[in-house]
């Protein structure tokens, strides 16, 4: 009797043991395999959320509310003179303001002095508005981390996408037509 | 019913209601540990001042566009648009959480210094408790088995011998001792006893003993409930409370670091001519600590001076109370002592008490440089009070 009492408990403690072994080895594996978290991408929380506001000065010093281009589509560009990709970007921006006139694109100055920010709209041939954002308020309410970012704003104020880094013509030309075909 | 059988005996309780007397003790157990282990989650934001508050998130909020930096250590303009918002929050009277949260929707959870765990995370967080509660299991179900193992064959054993014995009236078809003994409950067992009342002495006392056995193991059970819960409580007590601690100092070395530099810059200034400026910089300090030595040694310094070149006495007094409160506040602080001391034999021409100053200073071992500014009158102040100079001055 007591022979089969040890014996199962020896089976016990063994598939015990046995349990924690691999609850070990597995929990080993899990941090091993796991990406730290400084490199995990997160796409932005305000994709399919309403527009943060924007009512701030333009650099010709008047008043300017996001919600004036309210029923077109809206491409919010932060953009600084001193960013290298900024410069990149630069013709394509204009160009597509250009070409695609029921899509408004705002520039919004990112850590910038105006009148370099000024300097290097002119010198590229930009005709759409631009406002300061002298304490990044705005930056910080569209999750900013670095110009240039754009986001992609529907005609009834919801951010359909956000492109971190430089853009590019054709992609933003697609973006649109695809937010069109969507019935946004 | 009530009554227990022969022995006479009525106990307070019936069985069920000890039971339910204990389970509402262990509620009531459980109850307080969480209500206590709440509270100090809830309160140990609430006696933070504005500032502690503001730098406490800032640190917990990472610079957006650096990487593993939080708005606190960084001077991007990322980081002072993080710290201008959360400064603007908490003034709107905003809570911790509310402005987090507003930063959350922005960022998303990566914005944080340490960002709530995912699914992966939870499941990595909840393993020592699933490991420890594998483990508890484990020991009771093994003490479990060996208890029944043990009665059982205790079982056994009594019956054996109760059947060998002649004194014992065996029924035919079950031993009564094996009756009692397979009972689990007191009232089965009691009413076992009742249904045969001619038991012999040697079940009584056998029953006597089980009972006595299963109440303590009862309480047994119970007490060590009780102190796990306990210990639990005072284990997440010891971490909460070290965790304020931690930030209580890191944010009382964030104090001492911005002071050690206003207070720095008021020196510059203050060599430059600026003294106005320098005096509204080290009176920010007091504000925020008005018992910060340096500053009123400094403020002290500089108030007695301009008193002195405008022939204000009360602006000299003040200023003689300042540095008066620095050196009771550090004596060791040789600064103080020395401006304490030029302004009694300068301003106030008291050579005596200002010597007792200098020789404080100067039993400091003080910069030479220091020294050396201040040499000629510290000599003439020792032989205006008709002591010997001493010879770090000769």
């Amino acid at each position: 009797m007591e022979d089969v009492t040890r014996k199962s408990a020896r089976k016990t403690v063994r598939i015990l043991a046995i349990a924690v072994g691999a609850c070990l080895v597995g929990f080993s594996i899990l941090l091993a395999t796991r990406r730290p978290v400084s490199m995990q991408t997160v796409a932005s929380p305000l994709i399919n959320k309403t527009a943060p506001p924007i009512s701030a000065t333009t650099l010709a010093g008047k008043k300017l509310s996001l919600s004036s281009y309210s029923g077109h589509f809206v491409l919010v560009n932060f953009f600084a003179s001193w960013c290298t990709p900024c410069q990149q970007e630069e013709k394509a921006l204009v160009q597509f303001s250009n070409t695609n006139q029921d899509v408004r694109v705002l520039g919004v100055v990112f850590n910038d002095i105006t009148s370099s920010a000024k300097n290097f709209l002119s010198r590229n041939g930009a005709t759409y508005q631009a406002v300061t954002d002298p304490n990044g308020q705005i930056a910080l309410s569209y999750g900013v981390s670095d110009p240039p970012q754009s986001y992609l704003i529907s005609p009834k104020g919801v951010i359909l996408t956000e492109i971190v880094g430089p853009v590019n013509l054709s992609s933003l030309d697609q973006l649109v037509a695809l937010a069109r075909s969507k019935g946004f | 019913m009530n009554d227990v059988g022969t022995e006479g005996r009525r106990p307070l309780y019936s069985a069920a209601g000890r039971m339910k007397l204990r389970s509402w003790a262990l509620l009531l157990a459980v109850v307080v540990a969480v209500g206590g282990i709440s509270y100090s989650l809830l309160s140990s934001n609430a006696r933070l001042t504005p500032q502690q508050r503001i730098t406490q998130i800032e640190s917990e909020v990472k610079c957006p566009s650096c990487d593993g930096i939080s708005a606190l250590d960084s001077n991007t303009a990322g980081a002072f648009a993080v710290r201008s918002f959360v400064q603007k929050q908490v003034k709107a009277g905003k809570s911790d959480k509310q402005i987090i949260d507003a930063l959350q929707a922005s960022y998303g959870p990566n914005i944080l210094m340490a960002p709530p765990p995912g699914y992966g995370g939870r499941i990595i967080d909840l393993m020592p408790f699933a490991f420890l509660a594998i483990v508890l299991a484990a020991i009771g179900f093994y003490g479990y088995k060996r208890m029944r193992g043990i009665k059982t064959s205790q079982s056994a054993m009594q019956g054996e011998a109760e059947i060998a014995s002649p004194v014992v009236d065996v029924e035919p078809s079950v031993s009564p001792a094996l009756a009692v003994f397979h009972t689990e409950s007191v009232d089965t067992e009691r009413l076992s006893m009742e249904q045969d009342p001619e038991l012999p002495g040697i079940k009584a006392v056998a029953s006597g003993i089980k009972r006595l056995r299963s109440v303590r193991k009862a309480w047994v059970f119970y007490v060590g409930v009780l102190l796990l819960v306990g210990g639990a409580a005072s284990g997440f007590f010891l971490i909460r409370s070290q965790d304020n601690a931690n930030r209580q100092l890191a944010a009382a070395a964030l104090q001492a670091q911005n002071e050690a530099q206003a207070i720095l810059q008021a020196r510059v200034l203050a060599n430059e001519g600026q003294d106005v400026q320098a005096l509204k910089l080290l009176s920010s300090v007091l504000k925020v600590d008005p018992n910060q030595p340096v500053a009123l040694a400094y403020q002290g310094w500089l108030l007695a001076q301009a008193g002195e070149k405008d022939k204000s006495d009360p602006l000299v007094n003040q200023g003689m109370q300042f540095l008066q409160q620095s050196v009771k506040l550090d004596p060791s602080y040789p600064d103080a002592r020395l401006f304490l001391g030029l302004v009694l034999f300068q301003y106030r021409h008291d050579a005596k008490d200002a010597v007792v100053q200098f020789n404080a200073f100067l039993a400091d071992k003080p910069n030479s440089s220091f020294v050396n500014a201040t040499k000629s009158v510290l000599v003439s102040a020792y032989k205006d009070a008709g002591q010997p100079v001493p010879s770090q001055l000769g």
